[in-house]
């Protein structure tokens, strides 16, 4: 394995995790977190050597996570997928998980996914506004009003649904 | 649900699940292995394009293989119009009369002009700052405290766009940050407007303001971002396409003190945006 390589493998080994949690809040299924990431990881490859900072990277990466996520709901790729019109469920979940925690993801699934993107970035990566606008492209009024609309959504969403999972 | 309760909820929802087994490392680099070398092959493959344009009166088809010629154009001819993509455009031919291996020049007229650009960024270091001489190389993990590149970025109907970067090292004798200047050649996509353009640079946003400079607007992000890849950084572009961008950091890397103050004020970063050594063609 060349310098190049090992590089590259010693930095997924080391942020793959994180990068696949922050798909995994994204999209809400393991298997297209892990598709998110590997393509993600796969595009970073393709670049590697003209970004070598460490916070350079994880921003890269983050950023094409994102946009790869956004892309695939933009092509329909999730009209395709599920059948129903409930938000998608991690299948992997099992079956005494917490009603809590099924309920958090059904509702984060259930927000618009810019509205997604923008609670996971401010609220799990926490990312500052003027950095959540950068990667979305997007300014900082947006980000902020994203952000209070999603956390609108999943206040009603979870208030809708919590006589149900308990 | 407030902004704490949200960021708790994520937490604890995360906490609770249970993740499937880490990735595997070995699949993900011979996927991207893959994909490089599929690259690699569409930039091969490029060598012979056919292309269909559509000419006065009429479609032609032309078969146009990449000749190695030093000394002749680029073939610009053979790139589709209009904003190109990594794989389906030939790199521009080298001063050794082949294609390129990469969007890097490693010699030649564009190499030249990106060394032109670090000397001209060393020489517009204000008073009482210096630069050391580069250490370490990309390779070693180091930050050479000197560093210049030439690529290229895309063909816009038919003209190469490039961009130069000379990146430095700036030390005030005690601490040490750094100072980058990027130049996009005329026909570049970036935004007109200088605040959008700000925007534009290496994905940052950041708040923007707008300095007059002399007759000129620059645009200038004078608010850091929480990346830490620089502090301010400045936008002009001029009355036929070439863009400049200017930025400055308080650090340089971990191993050094950062400057307790940049190197430049808002109004100085904005001017040297437009300094006339830093436009290239």
């Amino acid at each position: 394995m060349n310098d190049r390589d090992t590089g590259f493998v010693e930095y997924f080994t080391a942020r793959s995790e994180a990068m696949r949690g922050t798909a995994y809040l994204l999209c809400g299924d393991w298997h297209r977190a892990e598709d998110l990431v590997q393509n993600a990881f796969t595009k970073l490859y393709l670049v590697w050597g003209r970004v070598s900072r460490h916070e350079v990277l994880d921003a890269y990466v983050r950023q094409v996570l994102v946009r790869l996520y956004l892309d695939e709901r933009r092509r329909g790729w999730w009209r395709r997928e599920r059948v129903t019109s409930r938000p998608l469920v991690d299948r992997s979940t099992p079956p005494d998980a917490p009603a809590n925690r099924l309920m958090v993801l059904q509702a984060l699934a259930a927000v618009p996914p810019r509205q997604r993107a923008v609670l996971v970035l401010r609220y799990w990566e926490d990312l500052s506004i003027e950095e959540t606008a950068a990667l979305l492209h997007c300014s900082a009024g947006t980000v902020k009003s994203q952000a209070a609309r999603g956390l609108d959504s999943m206040r009603t969403l979870l208030m809708a649904s919590a006589p149900l999972g308990e | 649900m407030t902004e704490d309760e949200m960021r708790e909820t994520l937490r604890s929802t995360m906490t609770a699940t249970v993740p499937p087994p880490p990735m595997s490392p070995a699949k993900v680099l011979t996927s991207a292995r893959r994909a490089r070398l599929r690259r690699r092959i569409a930039w091969t493959c490029a060598g012979t394009v056919t292309v269909i344009g559509t000419m006065l009166g009429g479609a032609a088809i032309i078969h146009a293989p990449i000749l190695p010629s030093i000394g002749t154009p680029p073939p610009a001819q053979l790139a589709a119009p209009g904003r190109g993509t990594d794989t389906s455009e030939a790199w521009p031919t080298g001063p050794d009369g082949n294609p390129q291996q990469d969007r890097t020049a490693h010699a030649g007229a564009r190499y030249d002009q990106g060394v032109q650009l670090l000397g001209a960024v060393l020489a517009a270091l204000p008073s009482g700052y210096d630069s050391p001489e580069t250490t370490g190389d990309n390779g070693g993990g180091m930050q050479p405290t000197r560093y210049q590149q030439a690529q290229f970025e895309e063909r816009v109907n038919g003209t190469e766009v490039w961009s130069y970067q000379a990146s430095i090292a700036v030390t005030d004798g005690v601490g040490t940050g750094h100072l980058t200047v990027e130049v996009h050649t005329a026909n570049n996509q970036l935004p007109t407007e200088s605040c959008a353009l700000v925007g534009q640079f290496w994905g940052m946003g950041g708040v923007c303001q707008v300095v007059t400079v002399g007759t000129v607007q620059v645009g200038v992000a004078v608010q850091p971002t929480r990346d830490g890849r620089f502090d301010q950084w400045a936008a002009y572009r001029y009355s036929d396409g070439v863009v400049v961008f200017v930025a400055q950091g308080r650090t340089f890397d971990a191993s050094r003190p950062s400057l307790t103050s940049l190197p430049y004020t808002v109004e100085q970063l904005a001017s040297l945006a437009t300094n006339a050594a830093f436009h290239l063609e």
